[in-house]
């Protein structure tokens, strides 16, 4: 029971840390109006945010 | 780099409204905090009400972000600071400053023909249902070209440039009505058998930009 507590802690520890560095990146981005700044956003920012959620729905789902 | 063609700076009233960056910006900055706090005590999520909170902060939250954001990007990609932000465009900007109104993109942008914010999305983009769609497509192939691809000696269009582009505004002008060889010529340039540019022919010029004499217009 403890080990599964821990475990979904871990990953949404995880989750947690990966969505906060893809929304610092998406921020960042909006500052400037770029092709990189755009391919940041969608290459790094988005899909970041897009792994952290799918960590979070997989920590949730095997809880 | 000339001052005058430091397109890295926005045009007054260029791209988004900061007022909407402010708020996606304040959206991802509340979730960061919510995520960070849920992080640090994860012993939140065991009540119900805490669990609706992640389930927020860590799903509902980061996708309204993205989407905004992505929003946010694709209105700014319209934008002549966007076009002209691969090294490879800085010709195609320098040609909208030739002192010399036979140019055409240059006597469009600065007669203010055009918004100059949006100078090279007005004139490049389809005027058709989905247009605006195909634009932005051509955009994301453009970027990816410059990218990751090798980027062509010779910039060219992917199709030739249609009448219907310029007739969007010059149709029904007083100005492009009363003249004789418009009118001579009406139905070939509306069916597109005969291009504007058969004879407005000085586009961009972009192999002689940098032996023509600039105007040294108001700076962006």
């Amino acid at each position: 029971m403890k080990d599964g507590a821990n475990r979904f802690q871990s990953k949404f520890k995880t989750a947690a840390f990966v969505l906060i560095v893809g929304l610092i990146v998406q921020a960042t981005t909006l500052h400037w109006a770029t092709a990189a700044s755009f391919l940041g956003f969608i290459s790094a920012g988005a899909v970041l945010v897009l792994i952290g959620i799918a960590i979070y729905l997989f920590a949730i789902v095997s809880a | 780099m000339n001052p005058w063609f430091d397109f890295s700076v926005d045009f007054p009233g260029a791209g988004v409204a900061s007022l909407q960056i402010q708020a996606v910006i304040a959206i991802i900055s509340i979730t960061i905090v919510l995520i960070g706090l849920l992080a640090v005590r994860p012993s939140l999520t065991a009540a119900h009400g805490g669990k609706v909170l992640a389930f927020i902060a860590f799903f509902i939250l980061p996708i309204v972000a993205t989407v905004l954001g992505a929003a946010i990007h694709l209105e700014q990609s319209t934008s002549t600071t966007f076009c002209l932000s691969c090294h490879v465009m800085e010709a195609h900007g320098k040609s909208l400053y030739i002192d010399d109104k036979s140019y055409l993109p240059a006597s469009h942008f600065q007669n203010n023909r055009i918004p100059r914010d949006q100078a090279c999305y007005t004139c490049h983009t389809d005027y058709t249902l989905f247009g605006d769609i195909s634009a932005k497509m051509r955009g994301l192939k453009h970027v990816y070209v410059y990218y990751f691809k090798d980027i062509p000696a010779r910039l060219t269009l992917y199709e030739p440039f249609k009448n219907r582009e310029c007739l969007h505004c010059h149709a029904n002008a007083r100005s492009f009505e009363e003249s004789i060889p418009h009118n001579m010529m009406k139905e070939q340039l509306v069916s597109n058998q005969t291009s504007c540019l058969t004879c407005h022919n000085k586009i961009h010029n972009v192999q002689q930009v940098d032996k023509l004499k600039m105007w040294k217009g108001p700076a962006p």
